[in-house]
């Protein structure tokens, strides 16, 4: 059955990550698309974590570190065009 | 399946680990404390991985709980603070933009202000927005002045151009259309606008000031019209070179002035080749290749050329060569002038010259032509080589006044400047040969072209002949006077003053007895004594006159004097003499004939002159003896003066001329009279004998 705490995880991310994303709309931010796949890598990874407790645990094992890492994966990207700029 | 997760795990805490050690060795410009936020967020992401990775590998149970705390804790935190990080990335490079954007606005507006070009933003209803310093500087209008003013009604003041412009203004094609714009004291100025629609309202307006380029234009255009008036109206064909392409330019004037046809007329060197003489071409081109390869800039040269015609041509070329910094020369301006007329004149003229320098050689009249400028002597014919005793050559060395004696150089020079440009009369002058004999001639002049230069011609008309011959005839003449006049002297002397004499000395014999005789008697006897004493006196006197004895006896001075105190006593004159002759005697004619010349000048002033006062002066110079008479009395008509007038003037030339003197006579009815005679003494070798 679910675990609590991932459970709880995902709803504040969750959360955290439509009321984010809503603020750039608003607002007209431009997010790099690397951090923005990054976030989005760790909630997708937060909804696999949670769904594999009900089905298909193998598969959305998997997915979940796949997505995990993907994140890492953007992460280090995200870094290595954005934060790497020169002042 | 299951196998991967540690893998992937692996591949994830690597990937997390790499980018914290970018956060950390690389400077971004993330500011510290996002960099820290990030760091954090890197760790929490290798953590997790981390725990992940021992978690599959069931090393103890902990990793779970650990990985299911940082999830629950650090996502939403590290979902957050790299959501925070780059919104205010994104915040800093907003300002950085917006920098940026002011900055570039600040560059334009320099732009604006400083392009030289006139700048205008405006909007659809013609209402200006802004100027640029251009547009201020050319119309004079400020940016606050021009808010309030329609542009096109304003700078336009003629309909037609504001209905053109009104049309113009709506047009967005790039194209340009010039308008005469008047400024705000009230000049026109040519402009030449573009317009950029900016959006649907705001325009930009580009416009260039052609005012000066118009006067330029104008400029030119009057300059090039008046060059090709100048090479319509000119005998020259004026060309220009460029000697590097070898490409020539023409005015017009192959076609009037050389007689070529318009398709015939080339423009390079070639062709001028080929119509250039072909005797004359290749001392053309050598001399123009000295001259081109010289320093020189003017190059000047006559050649033929042969028109399709088959005339020649005689062209007088003159050019100036364009040189480069190196010197070289790069191209050759310049004129050629028709010259075949000058040259045919010239040989004319040169044949004519010919002709007539044959007849003025051969001719029996002794000529010479002379430079009045230098009164060098140019040329000398035969017949006057022949009388000057000169060779040809000596002739080229002299001067017109070596053929003068000196002491008439200056009146010479006189003559000549006198009559400069028109012929002289024929005056007599005196000679000199080159072996020293005097000639008498007469000489008449007139200008002359002669070798293209201004000269003098003379002819000499050898006169000595003549004048000896007259002068023995009048030296005849004058010693045939003087015979008579001694012997009518003598025989008045010796024979009825012998017999006067005789006569009163019978009378006085009876001196005694005629005493007895009555009173009356003796008064008539008495007064026939009388008579007869008197007819002896007049006659000695009538003799002297004749003859002057005094004058062969005791000279020029005593015999002078002698008429002076004579002729004192005799009138109110009063009387002054002058000499410096002493005792020196000279010839007898001389002595006679000045003598006889103070003789009738005297009885001249005492008959006519009605003069108080007399003045005498004899005086020897070195070669020459003068004598000056002056009176002070009424003068009289030199001219008209001859024999029949009374005076004598006649007589006293022929004696002068006798003498080989000049006389000069001054006369004025307020100044008296006076009168100068200049008689040569001293010897001077003579072509004639001294008489």
């Amino acid at each position: 059955m679910f675990e609590y705490p991932e459970v709880i995880s995902l709803i504040l991310c969750s959360i955290l990550y439509v009321f984010l994303l809503s603020l750039t709309r608003q607002y007209q931010f431009k997010l790099p698309g690397f951090w923005l796949a990054c976030i989005s890598f760790l909630v997708l990874s937060e909804v696999f974590t949670v769904l594999e407790d009900i089905f298909f645990y193998g598969l959305l094992n998997i997915l979940e570190h796949l997505s995990f890492a993907l994140a890492c994966i953007c992460f280090f990207f995200a870094i290595l065009k954005f934060g790497g700029e020169n002042e | 399946m299951n196998n991967l997760i540690p893998l992937i795990n692996l591949v994830a805490s690597f990937f997390a680990l790499a980018g914290i050690f970018l956060l950390i060795i690389r400077r971004n410009r993330l500011g510290r404390k996002n960099t820290l936020f990030l760091i954090f967020g890197g760790v929490i992401l290798f953590l997790i991985g981390g725990f992940n990775l021992l978690e599959h590998l069931d090393i103890t149970p902990f990793f779970d709980s650990a990985e299911d705390f940082l999830i629950l804790v650090f996502y939403p935190i590290l979902i957050f603070a790299i959501y925070n990080t780059m919104i205010q990335q994104e915040f800093r490079l907003r300002k950085e933009s917006e920098e940026e954007m002011e900055q570039t606005n600040l560059l334009l507006t320099a732009i604006f202000d400083s392009i030289p070009v006139l700048l205008l933003q405006y909007e659809k209803e013609s209402k200006t927005i802004r100027i640029n310093k251009e547009f201020e500087r050319k119309l004079g209008w400020t940016n606050e002045e021009i808010q309030s003013v329609n542009i096109l009604e304003t700078f336009i003041q003629d309909n037609e151009e504001l209905v053109r412009a009104q049309k113009g203004v709506r047009k967005f094609d790039g194209s340009w259309d010039e308008y005469m714009v008047t400024s705000k004291d009230g000049r026109i100025h040519h402009q030449r606008w573009s317009r950029i629609a900016l959006d649907e309202n705001i325009s930009i307006g580009i416009g260039l000031d052609v005012s000066d380029q118009r006067i330029t234009e104008e400029a030119l255009i009057k300059q090039q019209r008046r060059f090709e008036y100048i090479s319509k109206s000119t005998n020259d064909v004026l060309y220009e070179w460029d000697l590097v392409h070898d490409k020539a330019w023409w005015s017009r004037g192959w076609e009037t002035h050389f007689g070529f046809d318009q398709e015939h007329i080339g423009n390079n060197f070639t062709w001028i080749k080929s119509v250039i003489h072909p005797d004359d071409f290749e001392e053309l081109d050598k001399h123009f290749e000295e001259v081109k390869n010289s320093d020189h800039t003017h190059w000047f040269h006559e050649y033929r050329l042969i028109n399709p015609a088959g005339d020649v041509i005689y062209v007088w070329d003159k050019g100036y060569f364009i040189r480069d910094s190196d010197k070289k020369a790069i191209g050759l301006v310049g004129a050629m002038v028709n010259i075949t007329e000058e040259k045919k004149a010239d040989s004319l003229l040169r044949e004519s010259e010919e002709k007539y320098k044959l007849l003025f050689t051969k001719s029996p009249l002794p000529k010479c032509i002379y430079d009045p400028a230098t009164l060098r002597i140019i040329e000398m014919n035969e017949a006057a080589l022949e009388l000057y005793g000169y060779t040809k050559e000596e002739s080229e060395e002299l001067s017109i006044l070596d053929l003068f004696v000196e002491e008439d150089h200056e009146r010479v020079i006189e003559i000549i400047q006198k009559y400069r440009n028109t012929a002289s009369p024929q005056l007599e002058w005196k000679h000199i040969t080159k072996d020293g004999t005097l000639l008498t001639v007469e000489i008449s002049g007139k200008q002359m072209k002669y070798l293209g230069n201004d000269y003098r011609m003379t002819i000499f008309k050898d006169i000595t002949a003549q004048r000896k011959a007259e002068e023995k005839a009048l030296s005849s003449f004058v010693e045939g006077e003087t015979r008579e006049r001694r012997r009518l002297a003598h025989d008045l002397h010796d024979g009825l003053g012998q017999l006067l004499a005789a006569s009163n000395m019978n009378l006085d014999a009876i001196k005694e007895r005629i005493k007895s005789m009555d009173p009356k008697s003796q008064e008539l006897f008495n007064n026939g004594v009388n008579y007869l004493k008197q007819a002896m006196t007049e006659t000695r006197n009538i003799s002297h006159n004749l003859m002057p004895r005094v004058v062969e006896d005791n000279g020029l001075k005593t015999s002078i004097q002698n008429l002076v105190d004579s002729f004192s006593k005799g009138s109110d004159l009063e009387f002054s003499f002058y000499e410096n002759i002493g005792d020196e005697r000279f010839s007898q004619k001389i002595e006679l004939n000045i003598y006889r010349i103070v003789q009738e000048c005297f009885n001249n002033i005492v008959k006519h002159a009605e003069a108080t006062k007399v003045s005498i002066q004899l005086i020897r110079d070195r070669m020459d003896l003068i004598l000056t008479i002056e009176d002070n009395g009424k003068g009289f008509d030199a001219a008209k003066s001859d024999d029949s007038s009374g005076i004598g003037i006649t007589g006293i030339k022929t004696r002068t001329f006798i003498m080989r003197g000049i006389i000069d006579i001054e006369t004025n009815d307020e100044r008296g009279t006076m009168m100068t005679i200049c008689v040569p003494v001293s010897a001077t070798k003579t072509k004639e004998s001294d008489g």
